[in-house]
């Protein structure tokens, strides 16, 4: 590759990220949350809890858990003020694109 | 440029955000179709038709948790490999990509496994049945009679089904008497082992009688599988008899057309019995949006693979570099990059699997 010289930011270092306890800490609670993903559903195939409730619980962690791995692993708590004009708009983008079917489709049904 | 990134990390950067609108897109339409099903019976039909659970098209969530943590643990040797690499480290960066690399060939593996259960199962887009009473379904139930005829046509069927029964009825001559004695004498029961063997060569021990009894039984066990394929091809046909209980004595009746969701139901009952019984007959499914979840499982699954193909192809090339000693510090802003696509392909798994999986 030699892509470097033109790849570095002028007066811009490049940063390491986190260090390798914080990406072992991730690793950690990324293990712990999905075995919480697995443990809500057995309960919730089993009565003990609602699908309702598996659900929050479910779709909270893989949302956690998308935060973290973005926040750690993709250095965003250093690099989120040079990307976030980025992100935004596509975030925003995506939930309209989803919102904008669902009167005609899903609520007709509910 | 007045960003303050890296022009590559910026290019990346555009490059995820478009990966989310494909990814958005991908699991918003299939949250919305799934969602777009009644959650109420319709009329007075007691047939209440739900989106098909884990189990009706063989996916293990076991299976889906394994990947996650394996997605997980590649997430973090790809970036124990830049932190080594910044660190000037190259031999154990190279050593971390290796392994991001194996655990990505894990992943592609057990998906493999899974698409192959799919495969065997016939749980395809356009191959599983579903409303038995149109016209669609009426194809549908040809092709599976195509199948039963297939079966039964099979002469390795029909003479393990006579050699089932007459393992069947040496089985019930050496039934054990109260007192513990075995009906049959040990050497009768050697003799009929033995000619049972030189006629359908079932390959019985001919060693204690207890030996020779599991060898009847494991031959028996596939014995059903005929007459269960005949009797869903006479519901068919419109031919069942049945016991009329208030005859006397009981007689045999007539029985006329079965209903579509009755054969449907018989169809899945006859596939989860071969299933367990080990028998190789799988007849195509009949699950209510059985194509409709099929067409959303391999579209998502598959560009998510198709993504993670993609990621391993780059992690050979950097460990091509590093072989031919091209792979140094100054690579350290790339190795980010793959990084950030990696975690990427992570996310999308991570909301991939409850999606699929869970909920």
């Amino acid at each position: 590759m030699t892509t470097q010289d033109s790849d570095t930011f002028a007066g811009d270092e490049p940063h390491h990220g986190p260090g390798v306890k914080a990406y072992l800490l991730i690793f950690a609670a990324l293990s712990l949350f999905t075995l919480v993903s697995f443990v809500a559903n057995y309960y919730a195939r089993h009565g003990t809890i609602t699908h309702a409730q598996s659900f929050v619980i479910i779709l909270g962690v893989a949302i956690v858990k998308a935060a973290l791995v973005g926040t750690y692993f993709m250095h965003l708590v250093v690099d989120w003020r040079r990307v976030y004009f980025l992100l935004i708009p596509g975030f925003i983008l995506g939930t309209m694109m989803m919102i904008v079917l669902l009167p005609d489709i899903v609520l007709a049904w509910h | 440029m007045g960003l303050p990134l890296p022009n590559g990390k910026l290019a990346m950067w555009l490059f995820l955000v478009t990966e989310i609108m494909f990814f958005t897109a991908l699991i918003g339409t299939y949250m919305i179709l799934r969602n777009s099903t009644p959650a109420q019976k319709i009329g007075g039909d007691d047939f209440y038709p739900k989106w098909p659970t884990p189990h009706e098209v063989h996916l293990v969530e076991f299976y889906g948790a394994i990947n996650t943590f394996v997605l997980i643990c590649s997430s973090l040797t790809v970036v124990l490999a830049h932190w080594a690499l910044m660190r000037g480290n190259v031999g154990q960066a190279t050593l971390f990509v290796a392994v991001t690399l194996a655990l990505g060939g894990v992943f592609l593996g057990i998906k493999a496994v899974e698409y192959k259960a799919k495969w065997d199962h016939h749980i395809l887009p356009g191959q599983v049945g579903e409303k038995l009473d149109s016209p669609a379904g009426q194809i549908y139930l040809e092709k599976v009679a195509a199948q039963l005829r297939e079966y039964l046509k099979n002469k390795g069927h029909a003479e393990k089904e006579a050699a089932a029964v007459a393992c069947q009825e040496l089985l019930d001559d050496m039934e054990f008497t109260q007192d513990g004695k075995m009906a049959l004498h040990p050497s009768e029961v050697s003799k009929q082992a033995r000619e049972l063997n030189d006629k359908y060569k079932l390959g019985l021990s001919l060693g204690t009688p207890e030996d020779v009894k599991k060898g009847l039984e494991k031959a028996t066990e596939e014995a059903p599988a005929v007459a269960k394929c005949q009797h869903i091809l006479d519901l068919m046909a419109g031919k069942e008899f049945v016991t009329d209980p208030s005859a006397t004595p009981p007689v045999k009746v007539y029985k006329p057309v079965a209903d579509h969701k009755e054969i449907g139901k018989k169809i899945n009952e006859l596939n989860e019995w071969a299933e367990e019984n080990h028998v190789e007959l799988h007849l195509y499914p009949n699950i209510p949006y059985g194509n409709l979840w099929a067409s959303c499982y391999f579209a998502l699954t598959g560009f998510h693979a198709l993504h993670v193909v993609g990621g391993l192809v780059i992690f050979v090339l950097i460990l091509l570099m590093a072989l031919f000693g091209k792979l140094g510090v100054q690579h350290g802003l790339m190795l980010e990059n793959v990084g950030l696509y990696w975690h990427f392909v992570d996310i999308v798994w991570i909301f991939l699997f409850p999606l699929l999986y869970l909920v």
